[in-house]
């Protein structure tokens, strides 16, 4: 989508501007951070933003304060003249993204970028993307870690084995999600798991029951519990995951294929 | 207006892209190791050439024009400059010498004929500056003014004395002997001969049909060879000289040409500069931080490869322009820098067009070390290939617009030379008729007076014409075939 590779087919319009046909100024309004280091590892920080700069309108000085900016929103100042091959993976991701925003696109894809990262990292890459989408910037964010996308997406499209199976937005979650409940019951007994069996799929940790898909609200499972004489501490609902959303579609999609 | 702007944009890119690249990591690397090869280059006279304090070599030189060979002989000191007050004998074997119009008197100009030079020092008395002499070679016409004079070594013949009065620089101090080619077929084989007294003969053998090519091709444009003689005013009579006993190359007094250098750097260095600019990247991925960019794979290749070719044209300047002061400075002679210019743009040339090999093959999915190693083994069989080409072209041009008679430089006769090494009959069965060869003096063209001439206007033409030639199939054909390859579905 980046332009990388030739589409087997359709087309990728980047602001109305076709990227097969015009990729040079529909590359203009696009960046990429890519899921892995993709610099040159002999060039230092410093100079390889410069160089990147220089392919759009930016004259040397400007470029070189563009670069420094750059650097410095992303915590690389120190490093400007290390080679690129000496950075650290969070290093790298955190140099990818000042590199995407060389041209201060309106587009930008993030290509698995939270893998590896510390927590730090992640709150930075975090804090950048909601800077980004509060200035209206249109972002596409790849990524196998789901639950970081919780607050972030607006909208979700789920791919499965190459195919879009599912397009999600935030409030489809609970449709999506199902009905878990999580049962803490203080004085259990070698029948509890049989008993809350009449409710859905239970699994156990401790003292801890796990409802998957509950066939009962938490009100009235509760007044249950109480009436079979067991002392429930608590009861929490866990629907609209946006695991469980995807797992869910793609259950669905599997069974469906199978059938 | 829109060529205009066009330009304009595609000299900021290569400014853009010669700057990036001069900052690699892999660019300093590389051109270091060029430099440094560099400055060995240009120590090496000092370091093969350790001449005593006035101790004069005998210099001899040759080269071929039109029906013509010349050979040209003259006594220096270290610094080049003529000794005076010596005197260069020639030695001619009985058979070489006509006694009739158009007559020889054994093998009917089809045998191997050989001449002997040798230096000995006149006393003052004996200054006598002589005319050049004008002699003739196997089936040729005579006309000159030899007076044969038999000696009794090495077997009867003629000398022939140029007794120089020393000083100046000028050509007069050479001995130049003009022979007439029986046939184009007709070619030199030059050699040291090392008497059993000691004394170093510079000699020069004519065969015909064509032979083996033996002679040591990466040389300075003259072999150099040092009189075992004492101080100025000895004379030793030339009587009692008696060149027999088997040739020997004279390798332990002999000058490195750039010849040999370069044979390696073209290729070297055009394989580094396509692995730094562009291979090294695109081998690695790393291409593609570029390619996400407003640019299109073509605008990519061509740029890299253009600052590339830039990057070399400029380290083979400051190279040729090291080496020349050097040198200058060494020989204490300041001669016209403008062979070393000539070298330099087509040693540029011709490492460039290599240069385009290595964007192809960095397009074959390779892994980077063997992008490399590809690009090196790669390199090795163009040079041959390209010097047998660039050495049939020559002949073949030459033999139609210069009579047949061309130089040819070092790397195409070293090809010639491996591939008569791997099968002599190539060589005489016809398929490479025109195997003509001649040092050509580089360093010091103008100390052998006119065959500067001769290889300024072939440096100067016809090679850059068919470096140029060959460089643009050598580049359009992998530099095309390098995009589309990297267009390729991943």
């Amino acid at each position: 989508m980046a332009g990388l590779l030739e589409p087997d087919s359709g087309n990728i319009i980047v602001d109305g501007l076709d990227l097969r046909r015009e990729k040079p100024l529909a590359s203009e309004k696009l960046g990429l951070v890519p899921d892995q280091s993709y610099f040159d590892p002999g060039s230092r920080a410093g100079d390889l933003l410069e160089y990147m700069a220089s392919f759009y309108s930016q004259g040397t000085w400007d470029r070189r304060d563009l670069s420094n900016s750059l650097l410095r929103k992303v915590g690389l100042l120190e490093e400007r003249d290390r080679r690129l091959g000496k950075f650290s993976l969070g290093m790298a991701k955190r140099f990818a993204i000042a590199a995407s925003l060389v041209n201060s696109p309106r587009n930008i894809i993030f290509d698995e970028v939270l893998n590896g990262l510390d927590p730090a990292g992640m709150k930075m890459i975090r804090e950048i993307i909601l800077e980004m989408r509060k200035d209206g910037c249109s972002i596409l964010l790849s990524t196998h870690a789901l639950a970081e996308l919780e607050g972030i997406a607006d909208r979700m499209v789920v791919i499965h084995r190459g195919r879009i199976i599912g397009e999600l937005l935030p409030e489809d979650m609970y449709a999506h999600g199902g009905n878990d409940l999580t049962v803490r019951i203080e004085n259990p007994g070698e029948d509890t798991e049989r008993v809350l069996t009449e409710y859905g799929k239970v699994s156990a940790v401790g003292r801890n029951f796990r409802i998957r898909d509950a066939n009962i609200d938490a009100p009235e499972l509760n007044a249950e519990l109480i009436r079979r004489g067991y002392r429930v501490s608590s009861i929490s609902r866990e629907n609209g995951s946006l695991e469980n959303a995807f797992l869910r579609l793609i259950e669905k999609v599997d069974q469906k294929t199978q059938s | 207006m829109r060529f205009y702007d066009s330009l304009r944009k595609w000299i900021k890119r290569l400014k853009a892209e010669l700057f990036h690249q001069s900052r690699k990591r892999g660019t300093a690397v590389a051109v270091s190791l060029f430099l440094l090869l560099g400055v060995l280059l240009a120590l090496t006279p000092s370091v093969s050439n350790v001449v005593a304090e006035h101790r004069p070599v005998l210099i001899s030189g040759f080269y071929l024009q039109n029906d013509s060979i010349y050979l040209m002989n003259y006594l220096a000191y270290e610094n080049g400059n003529p000794v005076g007050g010596a005197k260069i004998s020639l030695y001619f074997s009985a058979q070489m010498i006509e006694t009739g119009d158009n007559a020889i008197t054994a093998a009917n100009g089809y045998a191997n004929y050989s001449l002997f030079f040798r230096a000995t020092y006149l006393s003052q008395y004996e200054y006598n500056p002589v005319e050049k002499y004008s002699v003739i070679c196997p089936g040729g016409t005579f006309n000159g003014t030899v007076d044969p004079v038999p000696v009794s070594s090495p077997n009867p013949g003629v000398v022939i004395d140029q007794i120089f009065p020393g000083g100046g620089d000028s050509v007069d101090h050479f001995l130049v002997v003009n022979f007439h080619r029986k046939s184009i077929n007709t070619q030199v084989e030059t050699g040291v001969l090392k008497t059993p007294n000691g004394d170093f003969y510079q000699t020069y053998n004519f065969s015909d049909p064509i032979q083996v090519i033996s002679i040591p091709v990466a040389k300075l444009g003259c072999v150099q060879g040092f009189l075992n003689y004492g101080p100025q005013g000895y004379s030793q009579d030339s009587a009692t000289i008696s060149p027999s006993g088997s040739l020997q190359m004279f390798k332990d007094f002999s000058q490195e040409s750039p010849d040999t250098f370069l044979a390696f750097m073209i290729p070297l260095s055009g394989v580094m500069a396509g692995y730094v600019v562009f291979g090294r990247e695109v081998a690695e991925g790393t291409m593609d931080s570029v390619l996400v960019r407003p640019v299109t794979r073509r605008e990519i290749v061509l740029t890299r490869y253009a600052s590339g070719a830039v990057g070399l044209t400029v380290l083979y300047m400051i190279l040729m322009t090291a080496s020349f002061a050097v040198l200058t400075v060494r020989t204490g002679y300041y001669g016209s820098p403008l062979p070393f210019a000539i070298y330099a743009l087509v040693s540029a040339v011709a490492s460039s067009a290599l240069m385009s090999l290595m964007f192809l093959i960095s397009t074959l999915r390779l892994s980077k070390n063997m992008v490399f190693v590809a690009g090196l083994i790669s390199a090795i069989f163009l040079i041959i290939g390209v010097s047998i080409v660039v050495s049939l072209a020559l002949t073949a041009s030459a033999q139609y617009s210069n009579g047949g008679y061309v130089m040819v430089k070092g790397p195409a006769v070293t090809a010639l030379s491996i591939l008569s090494a791997a099968d002599p009959a190539n060589l005489s069965n016809g398929l490479l008729p025109f195997a003509y060869y001649a040092e050509i003096p580089a360093l010091f063209p103008s100390y052998i007076g006119n065959s500067f001439s001769v290889s300024q206007s072939i440096l100067g033409s016809n090679l850059i014409i068919i470096a140029m030639l060959s460089a643009i199939a050598w580049v359009i054909i992998p530099v095309k075939l390098s995009i589309s390859m990297w267009r390729r579905k991943e």
